[in-house]
């Protein structure tokens, strides 16, 4: 069986591009290469998808307003982040097991 | 490793089961196939909306039109394969067209639901109506682009009923304002009934916290709950008064959920007054009318007794050992045992499915002063010590019912796993940890929800037990013949009346093997073809010398001067292999003769699962015309085909 990893050793910033890919249907490498939200398919519909599964994975309450004026990749990054607060490891790929360092 | 990757690894994170599930899931569908049974029960276990909601959004990417969709499930057989990949019995999922209206932002409810009917068994293509558009759409039942669906789900709020603003100093205004939209959704709802034969689902809507605390007087509050509880009351009373509607109980199911009901954020943001929870709710009380109103509700529970039926195990403390009753944890178990009775009394088939020792089981059945499911209460007992699903698949042979009818329930982790692996399309339900969640584990995913409930569901528990009997008797005859004969099966063919045409409808939407051309006539149309010249509908009651088999067949018939037309005639499982279906064509035969008509016309529409009636019209004496699947017997030629071992009885001439 798969060992199951703890989501504090798991960047946020990987965690946020692993469900923006998810709702936008966009590769992450996508998303790396155009951060800004508005030229893929970031609708009113998308964001309330990604709030759910932010606030449901990380296990926080984020601030709509907040959420709501995020344009970026990185800018929602950094929202999460700081909502997720001392849990977030910044993003060294150092801390993933070996196993799953290529 | 670059971030992207790191990405793609980061569902890691989530749980095994959760991550694996939803791997599962986006594998079957980039493969553009649906979820198979393993998969579809794991969905079905899911109380996760969160969860959920990211599942039925990768299935929205398939097109339920497309090659994974079919005919499946239903009141009689088919295979039990499978796998957990998702692709062998993709193509037995039973489709369902559910349009939804909602009176707010439909939002993840569209996912929530697809997943809740996937998890069912179901292949649903779901159409999501305009937002704003409520009132116009229901009235005018403009509800899908192609036709009318099965089901018309309508996601209601309190905006429906409550003005924008309303008056504390006089509530008369606000209760008045209530009530007249109360009527409105009233003649709303007959103006689209005239227009569809679609099943209009509503639901009970909850009294929002906002405007029962704004009003500071106790009495005045209460006065207002009460209006809310009128309204409430009104809207399940829908259900009594239109055939075509349905209306489920979301204030119920709320007020035992562990979640809140409400998100004001973002019922603010995107007029989402509900949280995925409670939309959850809804799906799964929806997924339950769509499993009944469809035919893919169980028939059969099978039940372990250790650690289920009674606390402890019998081998070790003996029949007088064990926890029933009392304090608890016997009364949890004894609560089982009652709500175990309520199902049988509704129908239910139960089966004893345990390893132990026959004798001490059996001692303890008869003896214990607690026990409430006697040795009689089974259809069929199965305590030994082989493999249980041998035992579920010999159950299966000996009731004539398909594994898939079966819900198990078992309190060891393996047991339930060995039956999952090798009967996928057996419904499993936990019964270990706490006993006192034990009835809720068994009533919650509602396995065994029917529209309306028959006499004949009464009375199946005993007839299956009938049929385990027929079944031993069978074998000490020499030919089939001589059996059926000695069976002195009796066949009742008479026209439908109110009374039996929920019967026939729940026949038609459960048939599928012995179902000529899967034309599922639901009670309204079996109904409104019952009172009208032009059609014929008749029900087929066979007993024999074990019992009365109850109405096992249903006859739809379109009747024109000079040809009778057979629009579909459906057997239950329960009786093939009688020349049943023969005895019931002479019957029709002789009517249209009777009435005047030359020709009797049927016609065949294979559907994957009705193999056993391929030959059926020929072997009636009715030959092939040009026109496919269509067969045609001249009646002035007719000499009878009802075999000689079953006798019509008197009443079955009668037409009208």
């Amino acid at each position: 069986m798969r060992e199951r990893i703890p989501i504090g050793r798991i960047p946020v910033e990987a965690i946020v591009l692993d469900i923006l890919s998810d709702v936008l249907n966009e590769s992450a490498d996508d998303l790396c290469e155009r951060p800004i939200l508005a030229s893929h398919s970031w609708d009113s519909m998308a964001s309330l998808e990604a709030l759910a599964q932010f606030e449901h994975r990380f296990g926080v309450t984020l601030d709509l307003r907040s959420f709501h004026a995020v344009r970026t990749v990185d800018a929602m990054v950094v929202l999460v982040e700081d909502a997720v607060g001392a849990r977030s490891v910044p993003a060294s790929l150092g801390v993933l097991p070996d196993s799953l360092i290529d | 490793m670059s971030l992207a990757a790191a990405a793609e690894r980061a569902a890691e994170s989530m749980s095994d089961d959760a991550g694996a599930l939803l791997a599962a899931v986006r594998a079957a569908v980039d493969g553009h196939r649906m979820p198979g049974p393993e998969m579809r029960h794991a969905i079905a276990r899911l109380d996760d909306p969160a969860l959920l909601r990211r599942i039925g959004r990768l299935l929205s990417r398939l097109d339920s039109a497309g090659d994974s969709a079919g005919d499946s499930g239903g009141d009689s057989g088919g295979d039990s394969g499978g796998d957990s990949d998702g692709d062998s019995d993709g193509g037995r999922l039973r489709p369902v067209r559910v349009a939804v209206l909602a009176t707010c932002t439909i939002g993840p409810f569209e996912h929530l639901l697809r997943a809740s009917l996937v998890g069912a068994g179901l292949c649903p293509a779901i159409e999501a109506g305009d937002y704003g558009n409520f009132d116009a759409a229901l009235s005018t039942a403009a509800f899908a682009a192609d036709g009318d669906p099965d089901l018309v789900a309508c996601l209601l709020d309190d905006s429906l009923f409550l003005p924008r603003d309303w008056a504390a100093a006089d509530l008369r205004v606000l209760c008045e304002h209530v009530e007249s939209r109360l009527a409105d959704l009233r003649a709303m709802v007959a103006a689209g009934l005239a227009r569809t034969s679609a099943t209009l689902v509503l639901h009970t809507v909850p009294f929002p916290g906002e405007v029962r605390d704004g009003v500071i007087g106790s009495r005045a509050r209460a006065a207002l709950a009460g209006q809310w509880y009128r309204l409430n009351a009104a809207l399940l009373d829908l259900a009594r008064e239109h055939r075509h509607v349905i209306v489920v109980d979301l204030v119920g199911v709320l007020a035992e959920a562990p979640f809140a009901a409400r998100d004001d954020r973002l019922h603010r943001y995107g007029d989402l007054p509900y949280t995925d929870g409670a939309l959850l709710g809804l799906a799964t009380e929806i997924r339950r009318v769509a499993q009944a109103k469809l035919g893919l509700s169980r028939k059969v529970l099978a039940l372990d007794l250790d650690n289920t039926l009674w606390g402890g195990v019998i081998g070790e403390v003996g029949a007088a050992g064990v926890q029933l009753g009392g304090l608890y944890p016997g009364n949890a178990y004894l609560q089982l045992q009652r709500a175990v009775q309520r199902l049988r009394e509704q129908g239910v088939i139960l089966v004893l499915t345990s390893k132990n020792d026959a004798e001490l089981v059996e001692q303890a059945l008869r003896a214990h002063p607690e026990v409430l499911l006697r040795s009689e209460a089974f259809s069929v007992s199965a305590v030994n010590w082989a493999p249980k699903a041998d035992n579920l698949r010999r159950a299966a042979d000996s009731l004539g019912l398909p594994t898939e009818s079966f819900v198990f329930m078992d309190d060891s982790r393996t047991e339930r796993a060995h039956v999952t692996s090798e009967l996928p399309e057996v419904a499993v339900v936990a019964a270990d940890g706490d006993p006192a969640h034990l009835v809720r584990s068994l009533l919650r995913p509602g396995w065994f929800d029917v529209v309306d409930i028959t006499d004949t569901d009464r009375r199946r528990p005993e007839l299956y037990r009938e049929r385990a009997t027929r079944t031993g008797f069978s074998a000490e005859f020499g030919s089939a013949e001589d059996f059926l004969a000695a069976l002195d099966i009796q066949l009742d063919v008479r026209p439908a009346t109110d009374f039996t045409v929920p019967r026939l409808a729940q026949l038609a939407a459960r048939t599928n093997q012995f179902n000529l051309t899967g034309e599922r006539y639901d009670e309204a149309a079996t109904a409104a073809m019952s009172t009208d010249p032009g059609h014929l509908v008749a029900s087929c009651a066979v007993s024999d010398r074990f019992g009365d088999e109850g109405i096992v067949g249903a006859l739809w018939v379109r009747r024109a001067p000079r040809t009778w037309r057979v629009l579909n005639l459906v057997l239950s499982c329960r009786v093939l292999k009688r020349g049943i279906e023969l005895a019931v064509l002479d019957w029709l035969a002789r009517q249209a003769r009777a009435a005047g008509a030359d020709t009797v016309e049927g016609r065949f529409v294979a559907s994957g699962r009705n193999g056993v009636a391929t030959g059926f019209w020929p072997s009636a004496g009715f030959t092939r015309t040009p026109a496919d699947g269509v067969f045609r017997l001249d009646l002035s030629s007719f000499s009878g085909v009802s075999p000689a071992w079953i006798t019509l009885r008197d009443n079955a001439t009668r037409t009208e």
